[in-house]
């Protein structure tokens, strides 16, 4: 009797310091009343439709969702809408149906496990008519229907206010290691190909990956230098990730959402081919695989052109020892791919960097800014995660111009909804 | 949860500690000793995930060969080293209909323990506690390969033994151990058999 206490004493105890991820709660979406609708992929009827909007005071959903919440309809016709407040995310798919838009989907919080679903329907007289005729109209209105997780229903009214903040072509929303914290909260692992396929429709226009070695020397995307519960699944394969060829990982090893780990390869070919994704920065981890990804990135630079895409891919240079590797790496066509640079000014320009990529804690340097973009260089800032730092940068953008044209962030969703609505809310 | 957990570990804790002490018996309180306490046994580990992702067996038997360098001064309380070796699991898969594999597969998980230890002695029970570092030992066989990694993790041990004298200097009696390495989520409860040596005396 005693044993058997002293056993689940055990089993509790080892259950009650692990740390566990929340149970990732995915909501009923009734996707019967979009059958029929037409998805709006024109991009003139897409820029009717996105835009800053706002909401009534008195409504219910003002406490979740604050008064100010961004629509911006993606390439692919899914529609998606950002809140700052609780920052929440909404994905929505439908399109058109007679003279009426109709979308269903979730919404969820970025910080928080609350989620629902939600429908938007535009009618024919609040903009609905106007949209599908390709007509701009600042007389619309989104009626929705939101549901959270108790099952009750609650009304949101969206009125359109301005446009999205019109320079959205010239600034970057990187999420960082392929996501940021939305990892923790959709069932998907950082770093992993489901997450970079989700990304843009988080706000993201870039993306943030990181890159380890294998033992036989394949560029894989991964964080750590080594296998450990906070990344992977099992107990078995764990230790230096070098220890481990890429057969072995692909095969027994998966990440703590149950993705195989991707190579850089495959990741790069996803984001080209399956994202509509501008920007990759590329975090190298290990010196020695620093020829390789440049390879890689050759590469895929060569698909992007056969695909007709336009995807900037970015050597990063966080440290001395893979500075050291890059200028030690003898590959052809080497200068063809961009190099960002997380090291001083001088490294930057001695390397003839594309970008400058200075950490948020050294602070707004304007001069060094200012300098670098007058050489042609953009500066990016790592990494950015509060509101308030967020809005600084921001503001500090505008007051100079384009001194900082990109942000890494683990909220992308946060930014995406700050920067959207900066002409509603500066 | 963890509240719920850290209550019931310390009423268990309390409850043990007055079962031993009861029936403790002061040792002379003139001798300083200085023991090795050699432990063998079977254990049952218990993960909180699945080890492996071709089986869903979360409870696995193994065995442990430890030893403590005890050094006992005048009082209950000694203090030591505990290291050793032990396997916490090892499973064989074969390619099959329910998993992607294309060769024979063995898995194990082992340890090397080592720990500061903490013991109250009495001259027949004894209960003791350790903290330290696991070197987490993985081995990866596919066919003919074996692959070797390593990780560390932070953990702890508990134990409650009786000892029967043999001689003057040597000991024997059965040990119940606990483990658990919390963030690997991994718990251990071993039945042992203790040789206790008195190294000196003095």
């Amino acid at each position: 009797m005693n044993l058997r206490l002293l056993i689940i004493g055990v089993m509790m105890a080892v259950s009650g310091c692990v740390s566990e991820l929340e149970q990732v709660l995915i909501p009923e979406v009734d996707r019967s009343m979009i059958v029929g609708t037409e998805r709006i992929i024109d991009t003139t009827k897409r820029d009717i439709l996105d835009g800053v909007y706002t909401t009534d005071e008195s409504q219910t959903t003002v406490q979740r969702f604050g008064t100010v919440l961004s629509v911006r309809l993606n390439a692919n016709g899914t529609l998606s809408i950002y809140a700052a407040q609780g920052i929440h995310t909404m994905l929505l798919e439908g399109g058109l149906r007679n003279d009426s838009a109709i979308y269903v989907g979730s919404w969820r919080s970025i910080n928080s496990p609350a989620t629902g679903s939600i429908t938007v329907v535009i009618r024919p007289d609040e903009g609905g008519a106007d949209v599908s005729r390709g007509k701009a109209t600042s007389n619309l209105v989104l009626r929705c229907r939101v549901r959270t997780g108790n099952g009750s229903d609650q009304a949101l009214v969206l009125r359109w206010q301005a446009k999205l903040t019109d320079d959205l072509r010239n600034f970057h929303i990187i999420a960082h290691r392929g996501g940021g914290r939305n990892s923790e909260r959709l069932g998907v692992s950082e770093n992993s190909l489901p997450m970079l396929r989700l990304a843009p429709y988080l706000g993201a226009t870039g993306v943030e990956i990181d890159v380890e070695v294998t033992k036989d020397g394949i560029p894989i995307v991964f964080h750590d230098p080594s296998f450990t519960p906070r990344t992977v699944q099992g107990s078995y394969i764990m230790g230096s990730v070098a220890s481990y060829t890429y057969q072995q990982i692909r095969q027994h090893v998966r990440l703590v959402n149950g993705e195989p780990i991707p190579t850089l390869q495959e990741a790069l070919q996803t984001i080209i081919e399956e994202t509509p994704l501008e920007l990759v920065w590329l975090d190298v981890k290990q010196p020695s695989v620093t020829a390789a990804v440049l390879e890689a990135c050759l590469a895929a630079q060569t698909t992007a052109q056969l695909r007709n895409r336009t995807v900037e891919i970015l050597l990063g240079i966080p440290t001395a020892a893979i500075l050291q590797a890059y200028r030690n790496a003898n590959v052809d066509g080497k200068d063809r791919v961009g190099v960002l640079c997380e090291l001083d000014p001088q490294t930057a320009r001695s390397i003839n960097a594309r970008v400058w990529a200075p950490r948020f804690t050294d602070g707004i340097q304007r001069s060094e800014a200012e300098q670098m973009r007058q050489e042609g260089r953009r500066v990016f800032v790592w990494t950015l995660d509060d509101r308030a730092f967020m809005s600084n940068y921001l503001q500090e953008r505008y007051r100079n111009g384009l001194l900082y044209t990109g942000v890494l962030t683990n909220y992308p969703t946060l930014l995406a909804a700050i920067l959207y609505a900066s002409k509603v809310t500066p | 949860m963890r509240l719920f957990v850290l209550m019931i570990l310390v009423v268990a804790g309390g409850r043990l500690h007055a079962a031993v002490t009861d029936g403790l018996v002061p040792l002379d309180r003139a001798e300083y000793r200085l023991e090795m306490h050699v432990i063998g046994g079977l254990g049952a580990t218990w993960y909180t995930e699945p080890p492996s992702r071709y089986s869903n067996e979360r409870i696995f038997t193994g065995y442990n060969g430890n030893a403590r360098i005890m050094w006992h001064p005048d009082h209950l309380l000694g203090v030591g080293l505990m290291t050793g070796y032990q396997v916490f699991s090892l499973e064989r898969f074969s390619p099959g209909p329910d998993n992607d594999l294309v060769q024979e597969t063995k898995m194990q998980l082992g340890s090397i323990p080592i720990h500061a230890v903490f013991e109250m002695q009495g001259p027949y029970v004894r209960i003791g506690a350790g903290i330290g570092m696991y070197v987490l030992l993985s081995q990866l066989h596919e066919g003919d390969a074996i692959t070797y990694s390593n990780s560390l993790a932070f953990g702890g041990s508990a134990w409650i033994g009786y000892a029967f004298t043999l001689s003057d200097r040597l000991r024997l009696g059965p040990d119940l151990v606990v483990q658990v390495i919390s963030d690997r989520g991994i718990g251990n409860v071993s039945a042992m058999v203790t040789v206790q040596i008195d190294l000196l005396s003095y």
